[in-house]
């Protein structure tokens, strides 16, 4: 079990490796079994069902979503019988076979026949479901004893969402001896690039930009493609997210318009760099500006950030993450009111932010275990010679945290007090679940049943900065439920 | 390290039960049980909704297989390690692997649906099941966590596996249920 725990956490410094769906397919170190029979005579003559789902995927390192096709090996779905599994074993001792290239396979949309004859559907990559533990990376070929499990086919072709898809693989280069087949009803429901969405609603008293407040109906817009230029080294993408309403005024009225390119800086980590080209401002364009920006994430590496962020005193499920953008601002047209003074035509700005989400604190299991025993009957005294009742367990649930920190730094744009400007800014929330409080399970069980943190109080603080309207600040308390379905 | 690549295979099944396991460090009771609880504890009650996505994100990294929030639709965590890795698939490979000839050389289909007594002569008490207990539970690392593959549950799989007319699926079917 060390040996598990040790490459565990070996698993999570190669992250790049991890989510990467680009190794070569030249190295293919298989272990095969001489004694197996070859692949040619154990061909059957209706080809092993093959079974098949649809997967999404993000490549690495062009951030490109790609359509993509979960084949299984070890098929979860036929527990009793192995004919895909055995076949792909036996294939491996046909020197010529290579179960992680793209020529032994064949995707088709196959719908409608035969009106719509079958069409090829290309094959960009295929990359190995799940790490070799010896290694931590993933697979890099069939090793005859049921490694890799499962294969990802990355295709090259669009398809509609509602084509159905056959998987073949063959024995052969040729494509003349079919190795195991797909039924041919996949579809892939979320091949779509482009997402648009809109809700109306009614605000009554909604601020307006002179001080005044009134009853406005607004429609928020969100408009996205995610891949405009299928295949390309870099990822181009395009979204829009608007709030229109009905009073021109509407301190809310926003228009963001995002062309950007992004790609991962370095394959091991998460670690995306983005150029972007936004124009913002409120739906009559009196306050609009275009912002130019270059951005850098990071996700820290998991191996180096978890002794800070996962240890006794507080657990992190996920490694924080850091940005640092910079923003080139040409200010069209500014709404100048009392609360967001005239800033200069041209602005340069910093960005740093800081992110850490999930956060809990164990040391409050121990409060929480004590609450949620408050009202509750207090179980019998054992009786004389009985065994000990089991102590119960703790709660798994204690108080989380979120927090979000960062800084806008605008050497361009002077203060009155003729200083260069720097507004920072945050949020921090405390996170109480409701299940820890054993009066709420009681008035409330439906809130605080099967899901511990299924309702939780959020006592949240913020101090935020609104770059979209002259960096104007507002900050206070808010307290709430954070309820899920 | 097993020495046969069946051996491994089926230690890769624990080592992703295991990056399961670690992906919920949000829940602290989750992180202290033993692999065989961990194996059979539903998800509902372990992943919060509002963790879903943290456990996806942590439990793919660990593992490297394609997770997504909807599989966590399954009841336990053993569920869904089989649905992308069958147990059941890698016990049967193991165990196909230490059988006598000419079962190795076979398929596992063939394997699966043969008599216990032509796999393992002298069932539980002979030579080559010796073997596959050693393998399983001694060599070190051991291929299953001891917790998964208790005492109890060898002297249940030895019986299956001395019944007369027993298969081997429902020997494999024992091992892969875990207990």
């Amino acid at each position: 079990m060390k040996s598990l725990l040790q490459a565990g956490s070996y698993a999570l410094v190669v992250l790049g490796f991890a989510l990467g769906l680009t190794q070569a397919v030249s190295m293919v170190a298989v272990a095969q079994s001489p004694a197996n029979p070859p692949a040619a005579a154990a061909a059957p003559d209706k080809p092993p069902v093959l079974t098949v789902k649809e997967q999404s995927v993000v490549r690495y390192p062009s951030l490109e979503p790609m359509d993509t096709i979960l084949v299984y090996f070890a098929d979860p779905k036929q527990p009793l019988a192995y004919p895909v599994f055995d076949a792909v074993n036996q294939a491996v001792n046909n020197d010529h076979w290579d179960c992680l290239s793209p020529d032994f396979y064949q995707v088709q949309i196959v719908d409608s026949p035969p009106r719509n004859p079958p069409r090829k559907v290309g094959i960009r990559d295929i990359a190995a479901a799940g790490l070799d533990m010896r290694t931590g990376k993933p697979f890099s070929g069939c090793d005859g004893a049921g490694d890799p499990g499962s294969i990802s086919l990355i295709l090259s072709s669009r398809v509609g969402s509602k084509d159905k898809l056959q998987v073949t693989i063959y024995h052969d280069k040729e494509h003349k001896n079919v190795l195991a087949q797909s039924d041919g009803t996949l579809t892939l429901s979320s091949s779509k690039q482009f997402t648009s969405s809109g809700t109306m609603q009614s605000q009554p008293g909604e601020a307006l930009t002179n001080g005044k407040s009134r009853d406005v109906g607004q429609m928020t817009l969100a408009l996205a493609d995610t891949d405009l230029f299928r295949g390309s080294p870099l990822n181009f993408y395009a979204k829009s997210t608007d709030l229109f309403s009905t009073d021109e005024r509407d301190s809310k009225s926003a228009f963001l318009a995002t062309f950007g390119a992004q790609r991962d800086l370095v394959t091991r980590v998460y670690s995306p760099v983005q150029l972007e080209e936004r124009i913002q401002g409120n739906q009559v364009a009196t306050n609009l500006s275009a912002v130019t920006s270059l951005s850098v994430s990071l996700l820290m590496p998991w191996s180096r950030s978890a002794p800070v962020f996962n240890n006794s005193a507080i657990s992190a499920p996920l490694a924080p993450q850091l940005a640092l953008a910079g923003l080139y601002t040409h200010r069209i047209h500014q709404l100048v009111t009392a609360k967001s003074p005239l800033l200069s035509v041209d602005d340069f700005s910093l960005n740093p932010t800081f992110s850490v989400s999930s956060i809990t604190v164990p040391a409050t299991c121990k409060v929480f275990a004590w609450l949620g025993k408050m009202g509750q009957p207090k179980p019998p005294a054992p009786a004389p010679g009985a065994p000990a009742a089991p102590a119960p367990s703790p709660s798994p649930y204690c108080v989380g945290s979120t927090i979000d920190l960062g800084a806008w730094y605008l050497p361009l744009d002077l203060t009155t007090a003729k200083t260069q400007r720097f507004e920072g800014y945050g949020d921090a929330s405390i996170l109480l679940p409701l299940a820890g409080f054993g009066m709420f399970s009681r008035l409330f069980p439906y809130m605080t049943s099967s899901d511990p943190v299924k309702t939780q109080i959020q006592i949240k603080y913020s101090d935020s900065v609104n770059a979209a309207n002259n960096y104007a600040r507002s900050r206070g308390w808010s307290f709430g439920f954070l309820a899920l379905k | 390290m097993p020495t046969s690549p069946q051996g491994f295979a089926l230690q890769t099944c624990f080592y992703y039960l295991h990056g399961f396991q670690t992906a919920c460090s949000f829940n602290t009771n989750a992180l202290a049980m033993d692999p065989i609880h961990f194996a059979k504890a539903t998800i509902a009650s372990v992943i919060p909704a509002a963790y879903q996505n943290n456990f996806v994100q942590s439990a793919t990294l660990n593992t490297g297989l394609p997770l997504n929030t909807g599989d966590l639709a399954v009841n336990t965590f053993l569920d869904l390690l089989n649905n992308y890795r069958p147990l059941q698939t890698y016990v049967g490979g193991y165990l196909q692997s230490l059988a006598v000839a000419p079962f190795p050389a076979g398929t596992l289909t063939a394997f699966s649906n043969a008599l216990a007594s032509s796999a393992f002569p002298g069932g539980s008490a002979g030579g080559q099941w010796k073997i596959v207990l050693a393998g399983l539970t001694e060599s070190s690392p051991q291929i299953m966590p001891p917790t998964c593959f208790s005492p109890l549950q060898q002297i249940k799989v030895g019986m299956a596996l001395d019944a007369p007319g027993a298969v081997m699926s429902t020997v494999i079917a024992l091992i892969a249920g875990l207990g």
